[in-house]
């Protein structure tokens, strides 16, 4: 359980209840494929006309391409209705996610509303402080549904410039902070790199505060962040670690996947939509960054990003190689 | 500040900040003691050691889920009221927490106004409930009606449910005569199929189990062309 996982993560995996494809497999296409191919074998072994090894390559033949349709027919209507069922789990998960901050506004909107904290100035304006604050987390979960929606259709708009990556990591930290009470968040951040990295400071800063909303959102009451930049090897290493629920080994290698979420005894209703690491991977692979993860269950997460360098020739320098 | 609320105590069982230090401040400035948990281990344990009187349970939490500690609390035959807040909006959903023995079900967002009022008549027909498990005692015979048991001088009385049943609905008036047909609906249901002459039956397998003599009835008597009535 204490195993310290570290999982470089480059590519999508999807997950698939492999009983259920083995049988349906079996039932389905196995049995009547291999019955007609055997007529084919059949008939060609035992026939003593050409007619007959003709039926039999003919047999056969038809089973290849029944298959071969079969295939691609099984194939398309299992893509269909897996985007579909995530479409509607997507749908279902974010309205979910902003019900809690709505939840909250509504509340202490009603509570001003009502006068009862109409001798209490401190109230009314602590009040007013947790409305604006819900506002913020609201409008992150926008903002991620709508990145989510121009990155999945590769028509996010990037515009790079080459510096230090301080100012986009600074305004995640920010922004990040706005969305927090006061001492709900034992912050750190040590921001020291003065390589150039050619980035997208928007891109940038939606990693980080995707990085920091999830280690806000899987650490339990006493919540501590450390964001860190630092030059490394010609490079520039992001670290965003927590003091959080940590995951199994098992768990490191799904986390990216879109819409992939973690055990519900584990987060409680913590996490929304499943979209904020799939973000996170999505800058990572536009940037040529290289992310990696680890874990140890109920002590905490690390999440590192390594960005290559710019060097003034204009070439592009691998971070840690 | 309302009247009618003698410092209750209200457990508040959610993980979201804002949502559970709002709800604190609200049913605070309504006046009554308010505890929280914001995980379900937490909540399970102040569920128990705690003695709330009433609690809000949110479903989705970090540990145990609202529903364990539904069916923990329910099958420890605790009776504390409990309100269900949670986004969880779909009828089977609601219906399942209901089952599981929740008393109200409210869904986020909520509107302020209704759920204070629902806490409110919570406790006010808890109040009521609790006043009602107070035992009942006439001649021999005492009632528990919290632990259903009765006892005639010191020996228990083996009841059935209905028998039971029959014999709170009288001993919770004394002296009241009830016609049979009240007595069906009230005890039977109105869905009931019977006739008034399973009333009498009753009554009569009451009075053998009750009576000293059951051939001249002290305590359950019949009220001629009406009914049956409790003399205390």
């Amino acid at each position: 359980m204490d195993q310290r996982a570290r999982v470089p993560v480059h590519k999508s995996r999807r997950s698939f209840s492999l009983t259920g494809a083995i049988v349906a497999t079996a039932v389905g296409v196995l049995v009547p494929v291999l019955l007609s191919t055997s007529v084919g074998i059949v008939a060609i072994a035992l026939g003593r006309s050409s007619e007959s090894t003709l039926f039999g390559v003919l047999i056969i033949c038809f089973t290849a391409a029944a298959l071969g349709g079969a295939t691609v027919v099984t194939v398309l209507l299992g893509r269909r209705n897996r985007l579909a069922r995530q479409q509607a789990d997507l749908l279902s998960n974010m309205t979910h996610e902003l019900r809690t901050p709505l939840t909250a506004i509504r509340m202490y909107a009603q509570t001003l509303q009502m006068g009862r904290l109409d001798t209490s100035p401190d109230l009314i304006r602590q009040s007013a402080e947790t409305i604006v604050r819900e506002t913020e987390w609201l409008e992150s979960s926008i903002d991620r549904v709508l990145t989510w929606r121009a990155a999945s259709r590769d028509r996010e708009v990037a515009v790079t410039v080459v510096e230090p990556m301080s100012n986009a990591v600074l305004g995640a930290v920010e922004r990040f902070g706005r969305m927090l009470a006061p001492d709900e968040v034992t912050l750190t951040v040590d921001v020291q790199s003065d390589t150039p990295v050619q980035h997208d400071v928007e891109g940038v800063l939606s990693l980080v505060l995707n990085l920091l909303v999830n280690a806000y959102k899987y650490t339990g009451n006493d919540k501590r962040i450390r964001v860190a930049l630092a030059d490394v090897d010609g490079g520039v290493e992001l670290r965003v670690s927590d003091n959080g629920i940590g995951m199994p080994r098992n768990e490191v290698g799904k986390i990216f996947d879109p819409f992939y979420r973690i055990d519900s005894r584990l987060r409680g209703k913590a996490a929304g939509a499943g979209l904020g690491l799939a973000i996170v991977r999505h800058h990572v692979l536009q940037h040529r960054a290289q992310i990696f993860v680890e874990s140890t269950l109920g002590r905490g997460t690390d999440f590192m990003v390594h960005f290559p360098g710019y060097n003034l020739g204009g070439e592009r320098q691998r971070a840690g190689e | 500040m309302t009247e009618n609320n003698k410092l209750e105590t209200i457990l508040i069982v959610e993980d979201d900040r804002s949502v559970r230090d709002g709800l604190v401040l609200n049913l605070k400035l309504q006046g009554y003691r308010v505890l929280s948990a914001n995980d379900g281990d937490e909540a399970m344990r102040m569920a128990f050691d705690a003695h709330p009187d009433l609690i809000i349970l949110d479903i989705m939490l970090p540990g145990f889920s609202g529903l364990d500690i539904l069916s923990e609390l329910r099958s420890r035959n605790r009776i504390v009221p409990v309100l269900v807040l949670s986004a969880r909006e779909k009828i089977e959903q609601k219906v399942e927490a209901l089952e599981l023995g929740a008393d109200d079900y409210v869904t986020k967002p909520f509107e302020l106004r209704e759920l204070l009022a629902r806490v409110d008549a919570l406790l006010r027909r808890h109040r009521r409930f609790e006043k009602n498990d107070a035992p009942i005692a006439f001649g021999e015979v005492s009632i528990d009606p919290l632990h259903r048991k009765v006892t005639l001088g010191d020996a228990p009385v083996e009841l059935s449910a209905k028998e039971f049943d029959l014999l709170l609905l009288l001993a919770r008036a004394p002296g009241r005569p009830f016609d049979r047909e009240s007595i069906l609906n009230a005890v039977w249901g109105y869905d009931f199929d019977g006739t008034t002459r399973t009333v009498d039956n009753f009554v009569v397998s009451l009075r053998q189990k009750i009576e000293r003599n059951p051939a001249k009835p002290k305590h359950i008597v019949t009220v001629r062309q009406i009914g049956y009535k409790l003399e205390p």
